[in-house]
Order: structure tokens, then sequence, then C-alpha cells
């Protein structure tokens, strides 16, 4: 049985697969139709293994997470059963992974923009590479919708746009009570020549 | 002298047209060039699928201009290595000249010289291509400025090479009386420039470029 191994490597991050070629499937000797198992390195953290599904998740999420950045859009993306969750955190990003096997604490993540970069350059490498034969549950590359580049980008802004109102509020309501006022005006009396009139 | 004869030999007995097709991909014609225009055709691949009920978004020709700009910033004479890059992945001539270039460059509303026009989906397409490819080559220097790893006096000292280089150059080129350029000039944090470095980080290689052509574009 031929055992190929295959390395794509962009600079923080190392992924390597090990597979055969599916020959049911009419795969040359050179290309991986069955993943036998795969090996992320990133450095700064844990070396992550895992099955194809894991592998999938992985890539669902940093590939989507990537192409919502490139628009200017920061949110929180998590794969099919919550296996893979990546959120901003701050500046960076925080990869969150889950382990399938139970009393296995889940793994935590924190990545620069450079960080990602590279994981979105290796997982690309990955799926483009004419020696992986592999089927990918991948969300294409797609334009998103003005409306939904909206509402994703002014969420922030109008959370503190209110914060902003209420604050002008309080403090001109607060400006206006200390507003002196008369309290001490006289209430004088209608005169006797007008009641003279009136009589 | 070993290579020429070895083709040469096998067209022997071959028929005029084929000849032809052979000289064409053979080492002869230079293999460098084949390999670009190779990867050029793998590179339309993605965007052959096209996009369905779809339009170009607005901020399309700003965002691009502006990621030359960045690409211009990162490398002297870069426009010189643009020029060089598009004849090699097999653009069309309005990438290779000089005044066709800047024609399409001036589609962006924030410039000096605005020209009233708009880019075509096949202009931001080339676009694409030659952005990305740049950006692979730039890589190194992208990775060095958005990394939060290295030494803060270190990049501090980068971020205000790149920065203050960038705003000379929008100073230059971009109409300084509109509001959003001054706010760029005036903007020390640099989020925008950030934005654009992450923007060209992400668009490096074929993958990239999908994603990169996908943000150009807006669904109805």
């Amino acid at each position: 049985m031929i055992n190929l191994s295959y390395r794509f490597v962009q600079n923080s991050s190392s992924l390597e697969l090990e597979g055969m070629p599916d020959v049911s499937n009419g795969d040359s000797e050179n290309i991986i139709g069955i993943l036998s198992s795969w090996t992320l390195k990133i450095i700064g953290s844990p070396t992550l293994e895992g099955e194809k599904e894991h592998l999938e998740n992985l890539m669902q999420v940093i590939l989507q997470y990537s192409r919502s950045y490139i628009s200017g859009i920061r949110k929180t993306f998590i794969s099919k059963k919550s296996i893979v969750t990546i959120s901003p955190f701050g500046s960076s990003h925080k990869l969150l992974l889950n382990s399938t096997k139970k009393d296995v604490k889940p793994l935590e993540i924190i990545l620069d923009d450079s960080e990602l970069s590279d994981l979105t350059q290796c997982l690309d490498l990955l799926r483009f590479d004419p020696r992986i034969n592999l089927c990918w549950d991948i969300t294409l590359d797609i334009p998103f919708s003005k409306s939904y580049i909206q509402s994703s980008i002014n969420k922030s802004k109008k959370r503190i746009n209110l914060f902003y109102a209420i604050i002008l509020f309080l403090s001109t309501s607060s400006l206006m009570l200390l507003i002196p006022t008369n309290d001490k005006f006289d209430q004088r009396e209608p005169t006797k020549s007008s009641q003279a009139i009136n009589e | 002298m070993y290579d020429f004869i070895k083709p040469t030999l096998k067209l022997a007995n071959q028929q005029t047209p084929v000849i032809i097709e052979f000289m064409k991909t053979s080492n002869l014609v230079g293999t460098h060039r084949q390999e670009f225009i190779n990867e050029s055709k793998k590179f339309k691949s993605c965007g052959e699928s096209g996009y369905l009920n779809c339009s170009i978004a607005k901020d399309a020709s700003r965002k691009l201009d502006f990621l030359i700009l960045v690409i211009e910033t990162l490398q002297i004479n870069a426009t010189d290595s643009l020029f060089l890059k598009a004849k090699n992945i097999g653009l069309s001539d309005e990438f290779t000249s000089r005044v066709q270039f800047w024609k399409i460059r001036c589609s962006n509303p924030l410039r000096k010289s605005y020209t009233f026009s708009s880019l075509s989906s096949e202009q931001i397409d080339s676009l694409v291509e030659l952005i990305s490819s740049m950006a692979e080559n730039l890589y190194p220097l992208i990775r060095q400025l958005l990394s939060s790893k290295e030494s803060k006096t270190l990049n501090q000292e980068r971020w205000y090479l790149f920065s203050s280089r960038l705003k000379s150059l929008i100073t230059e080129r971009m109409n300084v009386n509109r509001s959003y350029i001054t706010s760029l000039i005036n903007d020390d944090k640099h989020e925008y420039f950030r934005e654009l470095l992450v923007i060209l980080s992400l668009s490096c290689g074929k993958g990239g470029a999908c994603r990169l052509r996908a943000s150009l574009y807006n669904q109805y």
C-alpha cells in the first residue's frame, strides 16, 4: 500500500497530510484520495491532530472568517457540531477547539493578523493542491449583500451611538438643572384702578 | 545545446500546426513566462464560475487603488515591477502601459485627477490578479508589519516608516480637500492602513485572489 505524505508550510503554520490514493476513484500514485491523518503545527501552540471531519470544520471556519475579515466584517464563526469556533479577540483572533473526546478541556489559541493569514494561506494551499483529491464541504468565496455588510459592520457602531446618546442626554439634562430659577418672584395683586374699571 | 536538439528531433515527424503549438509551449520560448501564464489560468478558474446577480461594489475602485498605493509604499519602484508582473501574468496592454494604468487608477473618486469613470469587471479581475501576485512577493514585509510577536520598538519604527511614506503618497495623489483624505492623513492609529495590509495579506495566492475578488462585488 502506498502511503503518501504532503506538507504545506506557510511561516508560522505547517500542515501535514497523510493518506493514500483512492484507486476505486481512479487516483494516480501521487494523489491522496483517502486521508488517514493530519497534523497542524502553529508556532507557539500545541500540535493539532484529528480526522478529516475535524480538518474540514477548521477549514470551514477559518476560510469563512478570512472571507468576512477581508470585507471588513469581524464576527464569530462556529463550525458544525461546534468543534471549532473563531471569534475576534481585541485586535487578535481567538480560535477555540473542542475535543470530541470526553474530559478534554477545549483548546484556546490566540492568533494575530499575521498568524491568521499564515493559517489561511496554508489551508488555501491545501484546497487548491491538485495532489489532494478530497471533497471538502466548504462555503465558496461569494460576494456578500450590501445589507449584510452594513448590518455586520454597523452593529458595534449602533451600540456606541446609543451609548453616546444616553450620555449626551444625561449631561444636557444635568446642565439644565444647574440653570438658576427665580423662585422669589412677586405675585402682585391686581391694581385698584383696574378694579374700578371692572366695577 | 542538448535541450535544443531534443525537442527538434521530436518534432521532425510532426505536422506544422503541431510544431507551432509546441513552439509556444516549449522551453525555447521561455519556461518562466509559461509558468506565469499557467498560473494566471489557474487564477481565472476560480472567477470563471462568475457571480450571478452581483454588481461591482461602490468602493471597489477606491479599494484597489489604495491597495496598489500600499504596494508602492512597500516597494520602491513598484510601478515597474507591477508592469513586469502584468506582462508575465499575461494581462492586456492596459496594464503594461503607464498612461493606461494611470487612467484605470483615476477611477478612484478620491484622486486629484478623478476621471468620473468606473471599472469594468474584466479590469477588476485583472487588477485582482496583479495585486494578488504582488502581495505574494511582498508577503514577508506585510507579515512583519502585521505581526505582534516582534519587539514593540522595532514594530513602531517599521510602522512609522511605512505610514509616513504612505501618507506622503496619499497627499501627493489624493484630493486633500476631501475630509476622508484629511482624516486618513491625521489618523495616528493607522486603522485604515492596517486594514489595507490585512486585505493584502489575505489576498495572496489563488485562494486569496478569489477572496479579494468576492470582496469587490455585492450581491443584489
